[in-house]
């Protein structure tokens, strides 16, 4: 059994899905994935799991998986996983990821026992005391029921999520919910045509759910949360048809979930100390960069409708460049991890990886953070 | 010809059964009434995580506290959840005759299947959010067929007599038709079989040299 070795930072995710929405799949995609020669190979990093039984039964679903078979339905009993983060050329573990696995009807049903009650109220109450909540939209359904679906589920999580709320809402408990970040994660987004982006995402949304939205941040905001729906994910755990799996490797977001995680994280601290809203958070340093590529993805869609074409051109053009000096950036961020790798600073080569996932031009399109959520947290506030 | 291995459960006291449907989640379905034992437990010791793994069947023999029971699982044949997943079954018998001990994993899961239909029915087309108590007392009532004939096929492996507790439990799983095996089988047949459009292109190459034959010999052209 490998030595226990204590990780320098945690961090806390919770995935809140239905049934079916592909919690497990992922959760096992992940660490197959990552556990890899080869994901270390491409990535300079690579995780392992500190607990024999979890590395077991998760290898043994991501050979399922391999072999063309979704993990068998989670039943009845949750598990709490980690996940060790280590850097190639580096000692220690810079992070440690802690995430649950359990029954997507839970969210559906009461508990048929009280065994089942006592682990569900653990589980959950577990769950709130995590940093990043992963509200999962599950793609297939998405794409079968369209907006009837998304307005149904929100409507529906939102109600739990305020029961739960209300059953934990002691004073130790809003201080910690009031750290929580939320990202609205959309699954199975192999299933849907391969040019929609985050972004597309959060307009569906928004066009649609408004109101749904708005409800669940209030509830949220009631207990000081209230930035729900702000931060948007697609993510896929396989390529596959829904019922069968095509290509196991060919995943989508599975790299972006801790770094994403770790950037809200970060961004929620920069709410908490500035007052002054975009241009602040733009050139708030590193952690923040990817904000720039986002306002100019807005701005060269719009220009994209602009009627006279030799304005285009010229746009396009100065876009290029500035989106080419961004890049450049990407180097700076490979310059800084060889620094700490050389140096063995394990958590800040972890940070610089990170980053450089989140600034990877195909990962760009599948995490969308609007910038004007300053503002609603403000007028909360 | 000897006739074919069977024996008789009854369902009021020797069947539990816990199954989903294509909506509703995982609940004990079937089981004795006012027994007072969480049946949930006894399931989870002979097949931890409540996991079949690879095998299409697998058969464990459990201890309770009144008795010893054969707990088998397997997927559904031809149900799945509305989520593609194939529909597990749990099912535990209660103090059964000595040949179910011995020949559990060789049980004909179609025929089962087929006289639980009353049953299965109801939570197969339940809708999410109606409550376990509601499906249960609905499939009682439903099924009213009171005894379960379970049939066996000659082929059996026989089941080793311990207890499932924690590491035992590995001991007495039970191997047999992988579907991951008939996939690989199958692929195996295409890869050694002679390529069937290299036979066709191997008659069209005969048919055509026959023509230019016939044509050199009689001086057709």
């Amino acid at each position: 059994m490998a030595k226990s070795i204590k990780p320098q930072q945690t961090l806390k995710v919770a995935f809140l899905g239905g049934r079916g929405s592909g919690k497990t799949t992922l959760i096992a995609s992940y660490l197959g994935h990552m556990a890899s020669h080869r994901w270390q190979k491409e990535h300079k990093y690579y995780l392992s799991s500190p607990d024999s039984a979890d590395s077991k039964r998760l290898n043994g679903q991501f050979q399922g998986l391999c072999d063309g078979y979704f993990p068998e339905a989670t039943v009845k009993r949750s598990t709490a996983y980690r996940f060790h983060m280590h850097v190639e050329d580096c000692e220690g573990v810079p992070l440690e990821i802690q995430w649950m696995d359990y029954p997507g009807e839970w969210w559906e049903r009461e508990p048929m026992d009280a065994k089942e009650s006592k682990q569900r109220n653990e589980a959950l109450k577990n769950m709130m005391q995590s940093q990043v909540c992963f509200l999962v939209i599950d793609g297939a359904e998405l794409k079968k029921h369209g907006e009837k679906y998304l307005r149904s589920y929100l409507a529906h999580m939102t109600n739990e999520i305020a029961n739960i709320l209300r059953q934990n809402n002691s004073k130790k408990r809003s201080k910690q919910l009031r750290d929580m970040v939320w990202i609205l994660a959309l699954s199975k987004a192999d299933l849907l045509e391969k040019n929609v982006t985050a972004g597309d995402f959060a307009d569906f949304v928004n066009r649609y759910a408004a109101d749904q939205i708005h409800t669940l941040r209030q509830r949220l905001g009631e207990v000081g949360c209230p930035s729900l729906g702000m931060n948007y994910l697609l993510f896929s755990s396989v390529l596959g048809t829904g019922q069968k799996i095509v290509d196991i490797h060919q995943t989508i977001g599975l790299d972006l979930i801790a770094p994403l995680a770790l950037r809200t994280i970060l961004e929620k601290e920069l709410q908490n100390f500035e007052q002054s809203a975009i241009l602040k958070r733009i050139f708030a340093g590193s952690a923040d960069r990817g904000a720039l590529p986002a306002v100019f993805g807005l701005l060269r869609q719009w220009l994209a409708k602009w009627p006279e074409r030799s304005t285009r051109e010229i746009a396009d053009l100065l876009f290029s460049r500035a989106e080419s000096w961004l890049n450049s950036r990407a180097g700076d961020l490979q310059k800084e991890l060889s620094i700490h790798q050389q140096a063995g600073h394990s958590l800040q080569a972890a940070e610089a990886l990170l980053k450089i996932a989140l600034r990877k031009p195909d990962n760009q399109k599948y995490y969308y953070v609007p910038l004007l959520r300053v503002s609603s947290h403000e007028s909360a506030a | 010809m000897s006739p074919r291995p069977e024996s008789i459960i009854f369902i009021d006291k020797q069947l539990v059964w816990m199954t989903c449907g294509v909506e509703v989640g995982y609940q004990v379905l079937l089981a004795p009434r006012a027994s007072g034992i969480v049946w949930l437990d006894v399931i989870e010791q002979a097949f931890p995580h409540f996991e079949i793994g690879g095998q299409s069947l697998r058969a464990v023999e459990v201890t309770y506290e009144n008795g010893r029971a054969m707990a088998v699982a397997f997927f559904d044949p031809t149900h799945c959840d509305s989520s593609s997943r194939p529909i597990k079954h749990f099912m535990l018998w209660l103090d059964a005759d000595p040949i179910v001990f011995d020949k559990a994993t060789a049980v004909l899961v179609p025929e089962l299947m087929r006289q639980l239909v009353p049953a299965f029915s109801v939570i197969l087309t339940a809708s999410r959010y109606i409550s376990e108590a509601d499906i249960c007392r609905q499939a009682w009532e439903k099924q009213k067929e009171r005894s379960l004939r379970l049939d066996f096929s000659g082929k059996a492996t026989p089941i080793k007599n311990t207890p499932a507790k924690t590491s035992s439990s590995k001991t007495s799983v039970l191997k047999n038709s992988l579907p991951l095996d008939k996939l690989s089988d199958e692929s195996e047949e295409e890869a050694l079989a002679f390529p069937k459009k290299f036979v066709v292109m191997a008659i069209v190459i005969v048919v055509l040299a026959i023509i230019a034959a016939l044509f050199e010999v009689f001086g057709l052209a």
